[in-house]
């Protein structure tokens, strides 16, 4: 069940409704529980039995954890955190890596000779699984760090995994941050109310207006990208940049504000990323629940910035090369994850060298500029490998700019100027500048939860026909 | 460009409406920031009473709703449909037929069979040659299930100038009704899959929701709707977009004036169609459903669709007929005959009569099992108006 689909629009008032009708805490979580089942199984039922085993799994290892901490059995608590991050390592390997690595094989056998038939059974990636898996690791390693000192009854731990705003593509929250949240029974505030429809109506309107009328421009040219002009290409490129911005902040805001229509509350997954004036920014503000979620259960333990400058350079490409493979099993994000990682490497290890952390507040206005100007065109250059079908289609889109071609095989295509440039910009300068103001008391909360209605029906207006399916989806 | 000006307008009005400035901003490791922090315990005290903030955005929704009826007409987002299409060409040939005292317009509706079958043109000539000042209006659309066909008719209705109208009051109106086992069973077939009009969801229009209720009361109990309840979802959901205008303006920018198109759509012979033998004259009667208890009962709800149909020309129609198709399916063939016996009162032409079937028993007549080809659909119609020539004056004189 997709958030932009028409049975979401069912789904969600009826499931507000007995949520918030439920007089007790506990009755509402079991409530929701029970709808986010129903949520992923609309999907594909089947995988609610890998759902349960990866609740039952993260549940035996915290409370096993706390058992041998009690106990002062380190070592055992540590087996167990071992078990657990491995059992969910290879369910995720298992589901999602398993065909890239046997397609792999099957070819380089075929190199040197060797005949081998492919399985005939092509293994179907679960809808999610690199976001749930990751929260089970969250809580149990926090478990084992002692962030998580209290035994987690199996419903919380369920409910930590399977929220349906969240079960699907994020954000990666915190078992610290969302288990808290549980304790207590959530009231029903006007400031949520109004904050979590604010949420929606720009999440829809980043997915259903700006990227679902921008994808069909940039799915025609990345289809054959061989057929088309250096120009259409570099502007299919731009597209692609604007349109997963919209695309995954979109089904960020709409998961953090249902989320919030519960009561319960998700941290930021983006920060006007495109405003980054270095790689490191980038990342900072880019995806943030799954970068800082690298940074802290990945990076800090290989040894982070601790253990020389070589090994802070191998680390980050390392961490980031996982983070490409995360993405999907395909060479393209294996490229991708590295290149951001070499040119983060180059970028630390440039400051490192000069002795001087740059910052936003101490660079000049030059710099700063410069600095923008050099990251953001090295994004939108990486994001050509993320986007296109093959490692032989990303080198055609990137030969293609680079040699400036003139000559096009493929039938004309008009670019969506005001549509690539017109939300992007106002986007990164304006609403940047009005989200950064201090709070101020909302006057006449009513006549403005109106008005944001009155947006959210005009959304609806001008919305793409058809169903699209969110990028990150497929992740 | 519309949708790139519009969209950043909408953003730059949902962040000025500011309730995320207002609000905590959470940081992924559970800290939130100091500043926004602060201004939420400054405005703790006031926090917005939420059962204000709801009754705003029901007043809100409501007066949208109300609004978009007046001024978004539905019908406008499905320029570009073949049932707008067949709409403008049945009202150019209505304007294009000279009136006559004492004219007949003869309006036929109907799904394909109608489509490939019935050449409202050719019945036409061949009814004025035999003197009747009669003109054809043939509304059929290719798949199209009942409340499509019901909004039509609307749409031709709603197309219509003042002095069409009086054209209309001024004739003897007659409406002609396609008869079909499948269509006739089934108030929901192809609700939610129709092939051949895949953008025509202007039916889902709520005014035509108290209509369509009745017809799904009168024809399934409850178990019957449990297991329909995929195709209701699918129904409130479209019911639900058309209400809210959902995806209006990008429908309306892409539809084109409709060009005009002939609700008759002569197909040739399918060359996957290949049967053992000629078409049967007849098939044995089927004794569990002709038995007078599964065909009443599954086909109740047709009198109030008729009904529904008629009500659109404002009490203009004078009288009905009704019309089958053949088929080389032995269930339509019995439902036919059924039809025929009981509605002894009804004008009804069995186009699953043994003279008609004798005439179309060669496959190079078909285009289909289920539809006539060119050749067969020239056959048919000129059976129809034989029929029509001689039962015509004293039906609806």
């Amino acid at each position: 069940m997709l958030f932009n689909s028409a049975s979401f629009l069912l789904f969600l008032p009826v499931v507000l409704a007995g949520y918030w009708l439920w007089p007790g805490n506990f009755g509402r979580k079991l409530f929701l529980v029970i709808a986010s089942c129903f949520f992923y199984a609309a999907w594909d039922w089947r995988f609610l039995g890998l759902l349960g085993f990866v609740v039952l799994t993260t549940f035996a290892a915290s409370w096993l954890i706390l058992d041998c901490k009690e106990r002062a059995a380190r070592v055992q608590s540590l087996v167990v955190l071992w078990i657990c991050i491995g059992l969910q390592l290879t369910v995720l390997a298992f589901f999602k890596y398993f065909n890239f690595f046997e397609d792999n094989l099957v070819a380089l056998l075929s190199t040197i000779g060797l005949k081998s038939a492919a399985s005939i059974a092509r293994i179907l990636l679960p809808i999610g699984i690199s976001f749930y898996t990751f929260h089970a690791i969250t809580l149990a390693v926090d478990t084992y760090r002692g962030k998580v000192n209290t035994r987690v009854s199996l419903l919380d731990v369920a409910l930590y995994i399977a929220f349906f705003p969240q079960l699907v593509a994020g954000p990666i929250v915190r078992a610290t941050v969302f288990l808290p949240q549980l304790a207590t029974k959530r009231q029903f505030a006007g400031e949520d109310l109004f904050v979590a429809t604010q949420a929606i109506v720009t999440g829809f309107l980043y997915k259903v207006v700006f990227s679902d009328s921008i994808a069909p421009f940039v799915d025609k040219i990345f289809e054959r990208p061989a057929d088309y002009t250096g120009l259409l290409l570099l502007a299919a490129t731009f597209g692609f940049y604007c349109q997963i911005y919209f695309d995954f902040n979109g089904y960020s805001m709409i998961a953090i504000g249902v989320s919030r229509l519960f009561g319960y509350k998700l941290p930021d997954n983006f920060n006007f990323p495109y405003a980054a004036t270095s790689l490191g920014s980038f990342w900072r503000r880019w995806h943030i629940s799954l970068s800082s979620w690298l940074r802290d259960y990945l990076y800090i333990p290989l040894g982070g910035n601790r253990l020389g400058v070589s090994k802070q350079m191998r680390n980050l490409v390392i961490t980031m090369l996982l983070g490409g493979i995360w993405h999907g099993a395909s060479w393209n994000f294996i490229i991708w994850g590295a290149a951001h990682g070499t040119v983060l490497a180059i970028e630390r290890f440039s400051q490192i060298y000069r002795g001087k952390i740059l910052t936003e507040e101490n660079r000049s206005i030059t710099s700063l500029i410069l600095g923008w100007l050099v990251t953001q065109t090295i994004v939108l250059i990486l994001w050509i490998p993320f986007r296109a079908k093959t490692l032989a289609d990303s080198l055609a889109v990137i030969s293609g700019i680079f040699t400036w071609r003139t000559m096009m095989a493929g039938a004309p295509v008009a670019i969506p100027i005001t549509l690539l440039i017109l939300p992007i910009f106002c986007d990164t300068v304006f609403v940047r500048l009005l989200r950064s103001q201090p709070g101020k008391p909302l006057r006449r909360p009513e006549l403005r939860f109106g008005l944001l209605i009155l947006c959210a029906l005009a959304v609806g207006l001008v919305a793409k026909t058809g169903l699209r399916s969110f990028i990150y989806f497929q992740f | 460009m519309t949708v790139g000006i519009l969209g950043t307008f909408l953003l730059l009005v949902v962040a000025l409406l500011g309730g995320w400035s207002r609000s905590t901003r959470l940081t992924v490791d559970g800290s939130t920031e100091s500043s926004t922090e602060l201004a939420r315990t400054q405005l703790a005290a006031e926090d917005p009473a939420h059962a204000k903030m709801l009754v705003a955005g029901l007043v809100v929704l409501l007066v949208w709703m109300v609004g978009a009826h007046f001024w978004l007409p539905l019908p406008l987002a499905f320029l570009n449909t073949t049932s707008a299409q067949v709409t403008a060409f049945c009202v150019e040939h209505l304007h294009q037929s000279r009136p006559v005292p004492g004219e007949y317009i003869l309006i036929i509706e109907g799904s394909s069979v109608t489509t490939r079958g019935v050449d409202g043109a050719a019945l036409e000539r061949s009814l004025r040659s035999a003197g009747i000042p009669v003109t054809v209006i043939q509304l059929s659309l290719s798949g199209a299930n009942h409340l499509e066909r019901l909004q039509l008719l609307q749409n031709f209705a709603d197309s219509l100038s003042s002095s069409d109208w009086k054209r209309l009051r001024k004739s003897r109106l007659i409406l002609g009704h396609e008869v079909q086992a499948l269509y006739d069973r089934d108030p929901l077939l192809n609700y939610g899959n129709n092939p051949f009009t895949p953008t025509t969801l202007a039916y889902s229009n709520p005014d035509n929701l108290p209509t369509l209720l009745n017809w799904i009361t009168g024809r399934y109990d409850l178990r019957e709707l449990w297991n329909r309840r995929s195709e209701l979802q699918l129904i409130a959901t479209q019911f639900l977009y058309n209400a809210l205008r959902i995806s209006y303006l990008q429908l309306w920018d892409t539809a084109n004036r409709a060009a005009p198109c002939a609700g008759f759509q002569p197909h040739p012979k399918r060359a996957d169609f290949q049967p053992a033998g000629l078409l049967p004259i007849d098939f044995p009667p089927d004794p569990i459903l002709s038995g007078r208890q599964a065909y009443p009962r599954v086909t109740r709800w047709n009198a109030v669709r008729d009904a529904a149909f008629r009500s659109i020309f404002k009490g203009a129609v004078r009288s009905e007929l009704f019309f089958s198709l053949p088929g080389w399916l032995a269930y339509e063939f019995n439902y036919d005959n059924w039809w025929s016996h009981a509605h002894p009162d009804q004008l009804f032409f069995n186009g699953n009569g043994s003279q008609i079937r004798s005439r179309l028993r060669e496959p190079g007549l078909w285009n289909d099992p289920g539809h006539l080809a060119d050749s067969g659909a020239e056959i048919y119609t000129e059976e129809f108006a034989q029929f029509l020539r001689q039962n015509w004056p004293a039906q609806s004189g």
